[in-house]
């Protein structure tokens, strides 16, 4: 049971290569992360995966779903459910939120009722969904768009995800609580999950398996443990450099640092209220 | 669109210009209304039956018996003007219908699948556009014969290719669009695709252009009855009366003067509604 790319290549008019012989297999319940720079190729790999290559491009290599090879008008949708990226497009200004997931679930062959639908918003951490469901895309921001797709994206009940920087758009908070859920979901429905991203702050809390890419090539494919304490390759180096870069460079001391004196300004702070 | 009108809307607010294009459209509004409304009701509304010759009763002046006074066979010219009215109108939109569906179908389908086909039906659309429109139904009616449904066939004919060209540009920027991809990776068939997606967004710009065409049309079927090539005379329709009153028209020029001036009317009305309709629907044409 399992969604894999085997030996997928991408080539432009040109003959130049933009996909370079990868293979990656997404197991039911289990979240793989595909990471990698701007410009690696891990978008166009996807698209490849969902056989929606721009006219022109020429594609080699097989994708199998449950070891046969894919039947997209069988797999979209219903096997394999899909968050885009910008979210602030992906939706058909004409009609509410509530038409489009009625459209998701007519054409997944789904029963349209309101709990199914309410259930599904809950998971993606909607709230007040009533008022949401008669929303039009341009009345919502980002992140509840965001929110709504990966909405659909459950409502279909499929069984492989695929999602193309699902979290951008979402604040903090938001987007560790839909993490939270999407784990549990991938475990509890055995849901399989290709993760397409370059924060590697989502892969760490999310992903149980990595692979890199870089210049269209997979150079790097391990646990999500082993990519943290001892990259291989060098693009997974360059990579976790620049996430340390950005959020610090060496975590422990600096947060225990950063700590400490928070502390102290904190005791003064209160002292000062108090005397006052 | 709704944020666009608000926000048009608060620019005119202030400004002389609006009232202009809103007195015309009310204008237009009424006249076709009204039209509609005697087309629709010609057959209750008529005092005569429209073809009943009384040959003791010609070429009357306006009186109380004879609104409008009568021909040179003694009809009632109101009541003929009446079913005029509906002839006309009906046919226009028999037209525009055909029209529309002839242009939609082939202009959908080259935009939705593209590649060779849709080059193929393009160059066929280039070949109908290239026609002076008036000649190629000249022709066309030539080789069909003459008759109403002919001309309608005629005018259709040498139209659609304009709404298919314009329904495959439409097509094709949204067919580029993430929400159909969306759509398509949701697993909603082609056609659904098609007439969910594509066609709402398709269908408003192609009413602009169709009711700037109506007139148009108009002047088409008119002209081709006049010639004696579309309705045949003793039905009344604006072009045949014209057609009938040709030899009055220095001893009785009423006669010619209310089937023109339910021309003019109509084909006013209709492209102002359609000017109005293009400033407030088309983005593309900001002030």
């Amino acid at each position: 049971m399992s969604l894999s790319i085997n030996n997928l290549s991408v080539f432009l008019p040109t003959g130049q290569t933009i996909v370079d012989n990868i293979s990656l297999t997404v197991n039911r319940g289990e979240i793989v992360a595909l990471v990698g720079a701007s410009g690696s190729g891990k978008s166009v790999a996807v698209t490849a995966t969902l056989g929606l290559l721009t006219r022109g491009l020429r594609m080699t290599g097989n994708i199998f779903l449950d070891n046969k090879p894919i039947d997209y008008t069988h797999a979209r949708g219903k096997r394999i459910a899909c968050i885009i990226q910008n979210p602030a497009s992906a939706f058909n200004p004409v009609y509410t939120m509530k038409q489009h997931a009625i459209e998701t679930l007519k054409a997944v062959g789904l029963p349209h009722d309101i709990n199914s639908i309410y259930d599904a918003m809950k998971d993606a951490g909607l709230e007040d969904l009533e008022r949401v469901l008669h929303l039009y895309s341009f009345q919502m921001s980002g992140g509840m768009l965001q929110r709504m797709m990966l909405a659909l994206a459950l409502m279909s009940k499929a069984d492989y995800l695929i999602a193309d920087e699902p979290t951008t758009d979402l604040d903090l908070i938001v987007q560790s609580h839909i993490l939270q859920r999407l784990k549990h979901i991938a475990h509890d429905r055995k849901l399989g999950i290709l993760l397409v991203t370059h924060d590697l702050g989502v892969v760490a809390k999310l992903a149980d398996r990595v692979a890199v890419m870089s210049q269209g090539k997979l150079v790097d494919e391990c646990n999500v443990m082993q990519l943290f304490d001892q990259p291989q390759s060098e693009a997974a180096k360059k990579l976790l450099n620049a996430h340390y870069a950005m959020y610090a460079t060496d975590i422990n001391s600096q947060s225990a640092k950063a700590s400490v004196t928070l502390d102290n300004e904190s005791k003064e702070t209160t002292k000062e209220l108090f005397s006052a | 669109m709704m944020i666009f009108s608000i926000k048009k809307h608060q620019d005119n607010k202030n400004s002389w210009r609006s009232a202009i294009p809103n007195l015309g459209v009310i204008i237009s509004i009424t006249v076709l209304a009204f039209m509609m409304f005697c087309a629709l009701f010609a057959h209750w509304l008529s005092p005569y039956d429209p073809s009943e010759i009384n040959l003791l009763n010609k070429l009357m002046p306006m009186s109380a018996e004879h609104w409008l006074g009568t021909d040179h066979l003694g009809r009632d010219m109101l009541s003929r003007l009446l079913h005029a009215t509906s002839i006309s109108l009906g046919a226009v939109f028999i037209t525009l219908l055909l029209m529309l569906a002839i242009g939609i179908s082939v202009g959908g389908f080259a935009g939705f699948i593209g590649g060779r086909i849709d080059q193929g039906i393009m160059r066929i659309c280039d070949v109908f556009m290239t026609f002076p429109t008036v000649v190629f139904a000249l022709f066309m009616v030539a080789v069909l014969g003459t008759g109403l449904t002919n001309v309608i066939i005629a005018i259709a004919v040498t139209h659609w290719a304009w709404y298919a060209r314009l329904t495959r540009s439409l097509v094709i920027n949204i067919r580029h669009s993430d929400y159909l991809r969306a759509a398509r990776l949701s697993g909603v068939p082609p056609i659904r695709r098609f007439f969910r997606h594509v066609l709402p967004s398709v269908f408003v710009q192609l009413i602009v252009l169709a009711t700037m065409d109506i007139g148009h049309v108009m002047l088409h079927i008119s002209g081709l009855s006049f010639l004696g090539l579309g309705v045949q005379s003793p039905t009344p329709e604006w072009g045949v009366m014209i057609n009938d009153a040709r030899q009055f028209v220095w001893t009785q020029p009423a006669l010619l003067v209310w089937p023109g001036l339910c021309i003019f009317l109509n084909v006013m009305a209709f492209n102002l509604l359609g000017d109005a309709l293009r400033d407030k629907l088309d983005p593309n044409l900001s002030h």
